[in-house]
């Protein structure tokens, strides 16, 4: 997985430093991660992979482990 | 609330920033009207993209009426003007569809969703017979989708296509997002423990 790379995207959308992201950050848990947060981490997804991300991954994206796991499944390929 | 709400009586919510009171047709399209020409907080609602007169923009409006159809407006509690609203249709059957509109952009990103929305499902799922929220925000409605998981809200689906993307036209997906009345009792619980 790309913990690292996805610390980095949250990072940015969240405007907080890397080292404040919680390992466990999810939606409900990380006062950073609101709305408007939340839209861009997805655009900033769109625009690393090239694509819009689909229906199931939009709502997929719950927790840090989550954005790790697109974007790994993404370096598989 | 003190007494158990009936059906036609004005509803008045509280939160720790914010109050929520009834408003009936004429109101919402009094307090609303100014949002008409911001597409961000029309395209969210399915309304078309036009030039609103306020007669089209007060008969684009449901007919509220404290009974199947609720909408409350959203203000802060030290000040008099409509940040938001949270619309509400409650069915029969026991359910409930959510629709929401912030059109004070100064307050996007802050959480009202949340707060306002915590107390509205307090609200259903102790004053009336509801047993289900739901909503169907658009996959492409990333803060509405992000409100829905914030709460704990179930992604029961996804209806494919259903909608038009409010700038392109194109067809877009719609996600059913669903809470029933036991799961918000115990997460309300588990909050309440920690």
């Amino acid at each position: 997985m790309s913990i690292p790379t996805a610390r980095t995207l949250l990072s940015e959308a969240t405007g907080r430093s890397d080292d404040s992201i919680p390992e466990d950050a999810t939606v409900g848990n990380f006062p950073g991660w609101d709305s408007l947060a939340h839209m861009r981490l997805i655009l900033a997804l769109e625009e690393r992979l090239g694509r819009l991300l689909t229906s199931e991954e939009v709502t997929g994206i719950r927790s840090i482990d989550d954005v790790a796991t697109l974007l790994g499944s993404v370096d598989e390929h | 609330m003190t007494n158990k709400w009936k059906p036609g009586r004005r509803i008045h919510l509280e939160t720790e920033r914010f109050r929520l009171d009834s408003m009936r047709r004429m109101e919402v399209a009094w307090h609303t009207y100014a949002w008409s020409a911001d597409r961000e907080v029309t395209g969210p609602l399915g309304f078309p993209n036009k030039k609103w007169t306020w007669l089209s923009w007060y008969k684009r409006h449901r007919k509220y009426n404290d009974r199947q159809k609720l909408c409350l407006a959203i203000r802060t509690k030290n000040a008099t003007n409509v940040i938001g609203y949270e619309a509400i249709e409650l069915s029969a059957a026991g359910t409930a569809i959510l629709t929401v509109a912030i059109g004070d952009r100064s307050w996007w990103g802050k959480g009202v969703v949340t707060e306002t929305r915590k107390a509205i499902l307090d609200f259903l799922f102790s004053e009336t017979n509801c047993r289900r929220v739901w909503g169907i925000p658009s996959v492409r409605n990333i803060p509405s989708i992000f409100n829905y998981q914030a709460l704990g809200f179930t992604s029961e689906g996804i209806l494919r296509q259903h909608g038009l993307h409010p700038e392109t036209g194109k067809p877009v997906d719609h996600i059913i997002f669903a809470m029933l009345r036991d799961e918000w009792l115990l997460s309300s619980r588990k909050a309440a423990e920690q």
